[in-house]
């Protein structure tokens, strides 16, 4: 296997070797960037209009193509922006940095900030990218922009319950995302419980999620990868923007703090539910107590030129949910004062940064360098402190309950990009992270002037473990028609003196049928090394994250699809559909009724491990820019599950298994100043498990007390109703002197549907057993006030 | 006019609070009743069984006690008995029979209207206690009362797969009274109810083992004993109680995922299971 390995490395190397050999041959490259911000822009297009070849800007603006010396004609553009024609007499290398200006009469109707590379041409599929511009001008519970949202509703990714930011990518689970923020991991993505997302889309550039035919670059997860890129910072004049919502507020600014040199970003939100009702609980208790619940982000990058080949980029997130409790109490009894203090605290929250380098070797070898950190806590505090003070002294007694878990990565990776010829787009790369997952443990301390401290941790220590990855792909156009990517993911793990590792071969492939329509086609192995074990069906912070151990294997999936792919409309719309076909195995999930807080039980005693597979189709209509953009996508799909322990080991299918699921987003620009938007999804119910008998029966150790048994039938085989929800929202923006401001109203759940958010038995008005379902969100109103400067 | 945006204030809470639930309709698969069988056995015991049924999880009805029931027991495949209906739904031994350790047992049930029912099991040999100590202040719990300690030990059978369930008794005078227990034994889970300990011998298999059990020292204070009962149960047993206890945790938490109960009833529901007790006296 090693031996292999190594050969496909050597084979991998020579060809390198034999494409920067070819002779007469020279490069243009440089960056593309907004002409106004000096942002840079990613996935634009460029290209040569006589041979009838180009390629994109990478995901830091840069691009190179290397051409036989002649006079060539490029042609650079990028949605929303005026396009830019250069001739170039091609005899020498050239570096050519270019800034595009926004396309002019179209600026204020416009979507602006996505690629002009029509879906056909690209070889990959399953690759969906919505403008960040879109994602705010859809519809948000409480007004509140959500990224995650937005991608749910696209096909092939589903939701999970009402109010769920998780995401459920081609019947995998929500911890099969690769979630990058900047390039670092983020592993919890939700705010309160899941109802809000943990991005905030005032820092955000782009978004790309991949739900299959996985390019080599990509690893360490099975079902998809997001990948959130932050916005830079102004290179050429400090701007903001900012809002005032119902529950959260929040503001960004940017600038350069040297200009066309070194930028900033700042973005900040925070909920203010806490600051509201904070007065009224001290009011209620007379002072003696206090309590809430808040959250926020905050996101912050710098980035800095030292050269034309040279350029860092440092960025960070920080996130944090916090319920919090307080009371103290004092009373004083036969001379002697009583005092009593109660705390409580239970949060959760992500930490994650990237320290990058990007370097231009050559011009045709781009690199970048990357250290990045991530941390995920989640901890429970509660405190207990009684004083007794009397004329014989002072008494103290403090009981301190502590529990914590965890996840953190400390990660090294370098890229390079190298682009041979318009034929070849050439990734290559490595990767290393060292994790430490901390898998629940209890503190309790006792300190007491009484008697002597005792200070227990129960719990099993952290595990530390060791990733890397090697990888190599190549984007060959082979000609006209046939286009692949075609790569190698080689990845392994070091957890307990144990290694395990994954050659996993990527390949994709685009064959032009006729003109317009393209047949696209992919397979991919990936290998997931850690688990995430839940025991709800809501996204609850106590979710525990788990390395795959000596005793828990890794995650391994295989997908194909096929699909074809087409501009329609005068390229104004773009048509996809997709069918895919995905085995998963080695999932994990709690043994029958086995919860987080069961320490004493190390969690590897808990599980059952089982597989899963799952097949669909997927439509997907998008058009990107003009007054009306927006998409309709439709998927059909099953998945299911197999545990040996679970339902008596017969198949059943997954919770989220939906077989249908569609949405509709439109967006409209009536004129500069109004905005509309809707978006109307439907869901089939969830899968549930129902108890279709009960009984009475009793134990030994109570012979007198009977109980009530529910008889429950195979597990998942009953559906919730149906889901299905109309939002409807609109702008009014106002140019004023200062800037722009915008009034946006907003409506969740238009047709007030009551959607299913759990089932349970009880009895109806006549006294009757009955079956009854909870909703969650009704007819919902939102007002926000926005605005720019 | 105050008034009417008042109320139009609460009406319109109160439909947002309603309005939040609602009865749904759901096709539940078609369900005839069945027996349901509660029989625990052990050699220190007369037979006795109770019989009753089930109903679909909608019906309106009352759970009832089946009076006139066919029950028999069978002893390796031989019918020993015919357990005759006493009261409210209880069937015994009307010649006072018990069963014997290390035997197979299985109970027919047949009644108008229902579906024959058949189940089998055993009763494992009763693991001795080899010995057993106390003491009385062995530290304090979290609300610093004085914490007693039971040590027990006993040799477990190798080449098999054995489960226990671990009970604590004050004696006083003549009636046994449960003692409430906590155990920081790693074979024991830390939720266990605290009655009545159930473990397997995953941890010490074929080993002799000493385990260790801590409760008030207020009862072991004065003359009453401490009196330890080691059972020694089947699989059965072991599984029906350990998922009873989760499904009861588990029942009311409408996002977690329910918990079957362990059910070894053939074309019926409930549980025959055996075991058989060993105790000694403190």
């Amino acid at each position: 296997m090693i031996k292999c390995i190594f050969g496909i490395f050597v084979c991998l190397f020579w060809l390198l070797v034999s494409f920067t050999s070819t002779a007469q041959k020279f490069t243009v490259s440089g960056y593309l960037e907004d002409a106004e911000s000096g942002e840079k822009l990613i996935g634009a297009h460029i290209y040569e209009t006589r041979l009838l070849k180009g390629t994109t800007t990478n995901l830091y603006g840069f691009y190179s193509l290397t051409f036989p010396s002649d006079t060539i004609n490029l042609t650079f553009s990028y949605i929303g922006y005026q396009t830019f024609t250069k001739q170039i007499i091609l005899d020498k290398d050239f570096r050519i940095n270019i800034s595009l200006s926004s396309s002019i009469e179209l600026e204020a109707v416009e979507i602006v900030g996505e690629r002009l590379d029509p879906i056909e041409e690209r070889s990959q599929m399953s690759v969906i990218e919505i403008p960040v511009a879109q994602v705010k001008l859809i519809p948000a519970l409480l007004g509140e922009v959500d990224v995650l949202k937005a991608l749910q509703l696209l096909p092939g990714v589903q939701s999970g319950g009402e109010g769920s930011s998780g995401l459920y990518v081609r019947g995998g689970g929500p911890d099969q995302n690769l979630i990058l923020l900047d390039g670092a991991p983020v592993y919890n993505v939700s705010h309160l419980f899941g109802f809000f997302s943990v991005f905030n889309a005032d820092a955000i550039k782009n978004i790309q999620l991949t739900k299959g035919g996985f390019p080599a670059r990509y690893g360490g997860r099975l079902s998809s990868v997001l990948e959130i890129n932050m916005k830079e910072g102004n290179m050429k004049k400090i701007t903001g923007e900012g809002s005032i919502g119902l529950i959260a507020s929040r503001l960004t600014i940017e600038g350069p703090i040297k200009k066309d040199k070194t930028s900033f970003i700042v973005s900040g939100r925070r909920t203010y539910i806490d600051l509201l009702i904070r007065p009224l609980i001290k009011a209620a208790s007379q002072g003696a107590g206090v309590g809430g619940y808040y959250f926020y982000d905050i996101n912050a990058k710098v980035n800095h030129i030292f050269s034309d080949k040279d350029r860092i980029y440092f960025s960070v997130y920080a996130g944090d949910d916090r319920f919090f409790a307080k009371a103290s109490d004092s009373w004083l009894n036969s001379g002697t004062t009583y005092e009593s203090n109660i705390e409580f605290n239970l949060g959760w929250g992500n930490i994650t940064s990237a320290l990058r380098w990007n370097h231009i070797i050559n011009s045709k070898l781009f690199s970048n360098v990357a250290v990045t950190y991530s941390k995920y806590k989640f901890y429970v505090n509660a405190i207990n402190e009684n004083i007794e003070k009397s004329s014989s002294g002072t008494t103290k007694e403090s009981y301190n309950l502590k529990h914590f878990s965890g996840v953190r990565d400390w990660s090294g990776k370098i890229d390079f990009d190298f682009l041979p010829s318009p034929d070849h787009y050439i990734k290559f790369g490595a990767s290393g992270i060292y994790h430490t997952f901390n898998t629940g443990a209890i503190q309790f301390k006792i300190e007491s002037t009484n008697f002597t401290t005792l200070d227990t941790t129960l719990g099993i220590e952290p595990i530390n473990a060791g990733e890397f990855a090697l990888y190599f792909e190549d984007d060959i156009r082979f000609n006209a028609r046939l286009k692949a990517n075609l790569g190698v993911h080689l990845s392994g793990f070091l957890v307990n003196e144990q290694f395990y590792y994954s050659l996993q071969p990527r390949l994709s492939l685009r064959y032009f049928l006729t003109d317009e329509w393209a047949v696209k086609g992919s397979y991919a192995i990936m290998n997931q090394y850690i688990h995430l074990l839940s025991n709800s069906g809501i996204d609850l912070p106590t979710d525990l994250w788990v390395p795959t151990t000596d005793v828990v294997k890794p995650q391994r999936s295989q997908q194909v699809a096929a699909g074809v792919a087409r501009s329609i409309f005068d390229n104004k719309y773009e048509l996809s559909i997709e069918a895919y076909y995905k085995t998963m195995n080695n999932l994990i999930e709690y043994s029958a009724g086995a919860n987080f807080l069961d320490v004493n039980a190390d969690w590897q005693q808990k599980i059952e491990v089982g597989k899963g597979w799952s097949y669909g189709a997927e439509l997907f209509i998008q058009k990107k820019s003009g007054k009306t953009t927006g998409w309709l996508g439709y998927t059909l799909s099953w998945s299911n599950r197999q545990f040996e322990n679970l339902n008596f080991g017969k198949s059943y299918p997954y919770k989220y298994d939906r077989r249908h699921d569609v949405s509709i987003v439109i967006s409209h620009k009536i004129n500069e100043n109004i905005d509309l938007s809707a978006t109307w999804v439907y869901g089939t119910g969830n899968a549930i498990t129902l108890p279709i008998a009960r009984y009475l029966t009793n134990n030994l150790s109570n012979s007198f007390y009977w109980r009530e048994i529910q008889y429950y039938g195979e597990k998942n085989s009953f559906r919730m109703r149906a889901y299905h929800r109309l939002d409807f929202g609109i702008n009014f923006h106002k140019k004023k002197k200062w800037g722009e401001r915008t009034w946006s109203i907003g409506v969740y759940n238009m047709y007030n549907r009551k959607n299913p958010y759990f089932l349970y038995f009880g009895n109806d008005n006549t006294g009757n057993r009955a079956l009854k379902q909870v909703s969650l969100f009704p007819f919902l109103p939102s007002v926000s006030y926005g605005f720019k400067f | 006019m105050q008034n009417f945006k008042k109320h139009l204030l609460i009406a319109l809470t109160l439909v947002i609070i309603i309005g939040c639930e609602i009865v749904v309709d759901i096709d539940m698969p078609p369900y005839s009743p069945q027996i349901v069988a509660n029989c625990f056995f052990n050699p220190d015991s007369i037979w006795s069984a109770h019989i009753s049924n089930s109903l679909a999880s909608l019906d309106n009805g009352n759970i009832k006690d089946i009076e006139s029931a066919v029950v028999l027991v069978f002893e390796n495949n031989i019918a020993i008995d015919t357990l005759q209906h006493t009261s409210f739904g209880t069937y015994r031994s009307l010649g006072n029979k018990k069963p014997s350790a290390g035997k197979s047992y299985s109970l027919t049930v047949s009644a108008d209207g229902y579906e024959a029912i058949y189940a089998s099991d055993i009763i494992p040999q009763a693991v001795q206690i080899t010995s057993a100590s106390i003491q009385d202040s062995a530290g304090t719990d979290e609300n610093n009362n004085i914490i007693a300690e039971v040590s027990i030990n006993f040799n477990d059978p190798t080449g098999q797969e054995n489960f226990y369930e671990l009970e604590l008794y004050q004696n006083y005078i003549t009636d046994n009274n449960k003692i409430w227990f906590t155990s920081l034994d790693p074979s024991i889970e830390q939720d266990f109810n605290g009655e009545s300990a159930l473990f397997n011998d995953v941890l010490f298999n074929g080993k002799s083992y000493q385990l260790k059990i801590n409760f008030d020292s207020y009862y072991a204070q004065g003359s009453s004993k401490i009196i330890v009962y080691l059972k020694s149960v089947s699989k059965p047993y072991y599984l029906y109680n350990k998922t009873v206890i989760l499904h009861q945790q588990n029942q009311n938490n409408p996002f977690a995922e329910p918990v079957q109960v362990y059910n070894n009833i053939e074309n019926g529901l409930g549980i025959f299971a055996g075991f058989s007790v060993d105790t000694i006296g403190l």
